[in-house]
């Protein structure tokens, strides 16, 4: 093979931005598409689903692929780039009907909260209809594509990446508008002649032809770009052009022609009335439209005017039909082994078997961070992917917690029959130990003490032990354990939750058993009864009630992220969040620990905290320590909310005390302080994830084992952080800081009935989270200190 | 409401959806074309990103092709040293390497160049046709703020945040 060739087929260029965007999009269609077909297979038919993942994949071809990079070096391989965004992705996303799929794949609280009011503005209404009209997108394509090709424009975008990007936008924004019109996705319908798309596409394959003849017979070279760079595979910069130009000659006259005998067939020979009837562009509107648009979620079937379920959100009409939620324990094989009374027990063993290796090499290993699985796996590797799990899906990590073998152990060797005291039935306790857990984490360096580290999480398994053995009701789980208390809190913006299915059957059952318990299967240990269950406060992921309930009624289903944010239900076994000052206080601690723990770490705190330490006397650093953690953790966040909470009050008029409100709109800043947790972690996790390797070739060799050779001690320390590591991070804050905000709008919103103070109860909590945010993005700018990871 | 005013809003969702599917996607591996010469047997090419070069990282990637055949040389080593023309400070030396490349023609290596100012490249290139050098000049500007580089990745909540606004003032007009 040609060593151009191979490298060629090499060339993958790496986006996780882009690759993010289509998979986002992609899945998006693909549940709405499921939704629809169960309504209607035959409209919703695979055809459909391949032509949208086909105009994706385009766009992913055009962009993400060896194509990209050489687009530079070859005007040939810049041509099919370009042609790939005009001709290829948009007809293809628009032969997927996307509206109703992309619709219904959104969540029913987006679609009517978001969308169907935008789809009210007269404005925005008249803007698309005019925009889309062939004789508006004719002369748009044609511009772009003139404009664009000639050579001023076209070698600016080839110097400037900037340019570049706008000639991208362009065309795929000319190609969109251009086929809309001719494609005309479903449900729309012809507001002029069918035989209006003969001249559109002639004359576009007019223009396309005499363009192409230009690039193709022209005897200089018309970018002076492709002079300057190297040539390959003996093409000269002419002859790279004059193959640009008959490409879009040959193939970019074809996408204009097919379509248009295609159309001109139609018009002459009019197919028999069938559901792809509507798609043609020779179709005109008929009587039993309506009803087809029934059955695709499509009502009110008076001539010419159709509207959208969401269009009328009543609470006592029922949508047409409902999407289904999402059920994690309907996915194939996962959900399977989910359903398996010993899976917890499965995900436990390995957790715990790793928690007893940390133990042994915490104790027994080198007492260097990097060195020692105590000091790599708890403060790298777990830590971050904890929270991308927490994220990403749900509390799994206390499904799979290594300290329930000890629970499970102690309730069967000790009574475990007594109360756990009624003062002590809150979350108090919880933050003050999570306070501790803070400020000991940097007083004692833990990240950088296998030692410490070691009898931390013996000290853990001990205190599960022996509380349970002693308290019913999960007593550690739910009162003490500050990583559980962690879980709780960051999972309120999880994506699932365990959740009774179908409400219906729950008011018909007699015996509980989700609670109660049946035969050898617990019940809920947390006394969390699933009815009554809203969200993930307290929930451990024990699948207890899932298994428990003989009607299988109890799912891990999808939800809004955030939602429980600003819902302020009675929920079972947690009451009104409104009413529950120490989880708020928890929340505030985990908040600003969030910026604290990241604050510790970056350059600028670390050097002024060495100058104090420098002063002979004065400061020891424990001391320094202290200090900072009662300021930031208690004192600052005691400040900031009790300011925020008298300002709300005032200027929103509220009738509630201060520490009411600020108790209500402490859970809005729960997505910050988690956009925080997960860029802090993230950087530790991307910067240093292979710095296990050697760590674990030392442990193996430490015990006899040499056959794995030297640890390779370069991979301990960490990697420079690599370019899309800052953007992630700053993506993280930034959408934490927008769920905040409209979480303290919704709960603003509840506070009063008149907007306008309702704005006004807002907007102090508006500017403490746009301060977060800003403290947030500084200090993921700072160069970061590399703490347990350079010790080597 | 007309049906097709709802499909012709998803057109203009997707419009504004493109300005997210093409970001970065543009950065062409290679950037500015700085040096195009024949040195010994080797044609070589080496270019550097980004296209304004400023102080802190930037990329240099070099492709080096036979001169007879200007087929891609591919057991080719190319070394890339960087120092100030005014030869203050260290040099900076660095192996460029395919597995630093996006386009696998290319030898590519990432400096972090500390000062502004006239800045002397130089390629150590040794394949199967010999050794050879070839150097050129780069001016690289201040460093820029990492802020101001970054200012849409930051800034970019204050798009939705003014859509939403918009969104509310609308519902509240209509439910007045």
């Amino acid at each position: 093979m040609s060593p151009t060739v191979d490298a060629f087929l090499r060339s993958w260029p790496y986006d996780p931005w882009l690759l993010a965007t289509l998979g986002l999009t992609a899945a998006i269609y693909v549940r709405g598409w499921l939704t629809l077909r169960q309504r209607n297979p035959q409209r919703w038919h695979t055809g459909r689903l391949t032509a949208f993942l086909s105009g994706l994949a385009a766009i992913a071809l055009a962009l993400a692929s060896p194509i990209e990079p050489f687009a530079s070096l070859l005007f040939q391989v810049h041509m099919l780039q370009h042609l790939l965004l005009m001709m290829a992705a948009p007809p293809l996303l628009w032969l997927g009907a996307p509206l109703l799929p992309l619709l219904w794949g959104l969540s029913e609280q987006v679609r009517r909260y978001w969308i169907a009011p935008l789809f009210r503005l007269p404005v925005l209404r008249d803007f698309c209809s005019r925009l889309t009209h062939p004789l508006v997108t004719l002369p748009l394509f044609v511009a772009a594509t003139w404009v664009w090709h000639a050579p001023g424009p076209y070698e600016l975008a080839l110097r400037s990446n900037e340019w570049h990007y706008l000639q991208h936008v362009c065309f795929l924004s000319a190609g969109l508008l251009f086929w809309y019109p001719v494609v005309r996705p479903f449900p729309d319908h012809a507001r002029w002649s069918p035989w209006l798309m003969v001249p559109y596409l002639i004359l576009a394959d007019i223009q396309n032809t005499i363009l192409s003849a230009l690039l193709t017979f022209t005897s200089q070279v018309l970018y002076p770009h492709y002079l300057n760079v190297p040539r390959l595979g003996g093409l000269s910069a002419l002859e790279d052009q004059s193959s640009a130009g008959v490409l879009m000659w040959v193939p970019g006259s074809l996408a204009f022609l097919l379509p248009l005998f295609g159309i001109i067939i139609q018009l002459l020979y009019p197919p028999t009335a069938t559901v792809e009837n509507r798609e043609s562009p020779i179709r005109t509107h008929s009587a039993d439209q309506g009803q087809r648009s029934r059955r695709d979620g499509v009502n009110v079937p008076t001539a010419g005017w159709i509207a959208l379920p969401i269009m009328h959100p009543s609470p006592t009409s029922p949508a047409p039909f409902q999407t289904t939620r999402f059920d994690l324990l309907h996915v194939p094989l996962l959900g399977r082994f989910l359903r398996w009374r010993h899976a917890r027990l499965t995900l436990q063993l390995p957790l715990a078997a790793l928690a007893g290796i940390l133990i042994l090499d915490g104790l027994r290993g080198p007492q260097v961070g990097s060195m020692n699985l105590a000091g790599v796996l708890p403060w790298i590797h777990w830590r971050g992917l904890l929270i991308l799990t927490l994220l990403a899906a749900g509390n799994f990590f206390c499904m799979a917690c290594p300290f329930q073998l000890p629970r499970t152990l102690a309730r069967r060797w000790l009574p475990a029959n007594r109360v756990w005291p009624h003062a002590l039935r809150n979350k108090w306790t919880a933050v003050v130990l999570l306070v501790l857990f803070l400020w000991a984490y940097e007083a004692f360096s833990l990240w950088d003490s296998p030692w410490w580290t070691a009898w931390l999480a013996l000290g853990y398994f001990g205190l599960a032990f022996m509380i349970d053995g002693f308290f019913r009701e999960a007593a550690f789980c739910k009162y003490l354990c500050p990583i559980g208390q962690f879980n709780f809190v960051q999972s309120l913006v999880s994506p699932l939750e365990v959740k009774v299915v179908d409400p219906q059957i729950c008011t018909g059952c007699q015996t509980k058993d989700c609670i109660r318990g049946r035969e050898e299967i617990p019940g809920c240990e947390l006394l969390l009864f699933q009815p009554r269950k809203s969200g993930n406060m307290d929930c451990t992921f024990c699948l207890d009630c899932i298994h428990a309930c003989p009607h299988e009624n109890v799912g891990i289903l999808a939800r809004t992220p955030g939602t429980d944010l600003w819902r302020d239900d009675d929920r079972s076994g947690v009451g009104r969040f409104s009413k529950r000052p120490d989880i708020a206080a928890l929340i505030v601690v985990l908040v600003f620990g969030a910026f604290a723990n990241a604050a510790g770490m970056v350059g600028p705190i670390v050097a002024w905290r060495e100058r104090l330490d420098r002063i002979p006397g004065q400061f020891s650093p424990l001391l320094i320590t202290t200090l900072f953690y009662l300021v930031s953790v208690i004192l600052l966040p005691l400040l900031v909310i009790g300011t925020a909470s008298a300002l709300s009050c005032r200027w929103g008029r509220l009738t509630l005390s201060w520490s009411e409100v600020a108790t209500r709109y402490s859970y809005a800043l729960v997505p910050l302080g988690c956009g925080m947790w997960l860029a802090h972690y993230s950087f530790h996790l991307a910067t240093s994830y292979d710095a296990i390797v050697p760590a674990i070739v030392r442990f193996v060799r430490d015990w006899g084992w040499t056959a794995v050779g030297q640890p390779r001690w370069v991979a301990g320390c960490c990697r420079p952080a690599m370019e899309w590591l800052l953007r992630a991070e700053i993506l993280f804050l930034d959408l934490g800081l927008l769920l905040s905000l409209y979480a303290a709008y919704r709960i603003a919103l509840s506070q009063s009935s008149h907007w306008s103070q309702s704005l006004r109860s807002f907007a102090p909590w508006a500017l403490l989270s746009a301060l977060l945010f800003g403290l947030g993005v500084w200090l993921v700018f700072q160069p970061m200190q590399m703490r347990g990871t350079s010790g080597v | 409401m007309r049906i097709r005013h709802r499909n012709r809003f998803t057109l203009f969702v997707l419009l504004c959806s493109t300005q997210c599917l093409v970001p970065c996607l543009t950065l062409a591996d290679g950037g500015t074309v700085r040096l195009l010469e024949q040195q010994g047997n080797y044609h070589v090419a080496a270019f550097t990103a980004p296209s304004l070069l400023h102080a802190g990282p930037i990329d240099i990637s070099v492709l080096v092709q036979d001169a007879a055949t200007l087929e891609p040389v591919s057991d080719v080593l190319v070394n890339i040293q960087a120092r100030r023309r005014d030869h203050h400070g260290v040099a900076i030396c660095h192996p460029a390497t395919i597995e630093a490349a996006t386009n696998k023609l290319f030898r590519a290596a990432k400096f972090k160049l500390p000062k502004p100012g006239w800045w002397e490249i130089e390629l150590s290139i040794e394949g199967p046709s010999g050794k050879t050098q070839a150097r050129f000049d780069v001016e690289v500007a201040e460093s820029g703020s990492r802020y101001l580089a970054l200012w849409s990745w930051i800034g970019w909540p204050v798009l939705p945040i003014l859509l939403f606004c918009m969104h509310e003032l609308f519902v509240r007009r209509r439910s007045r």
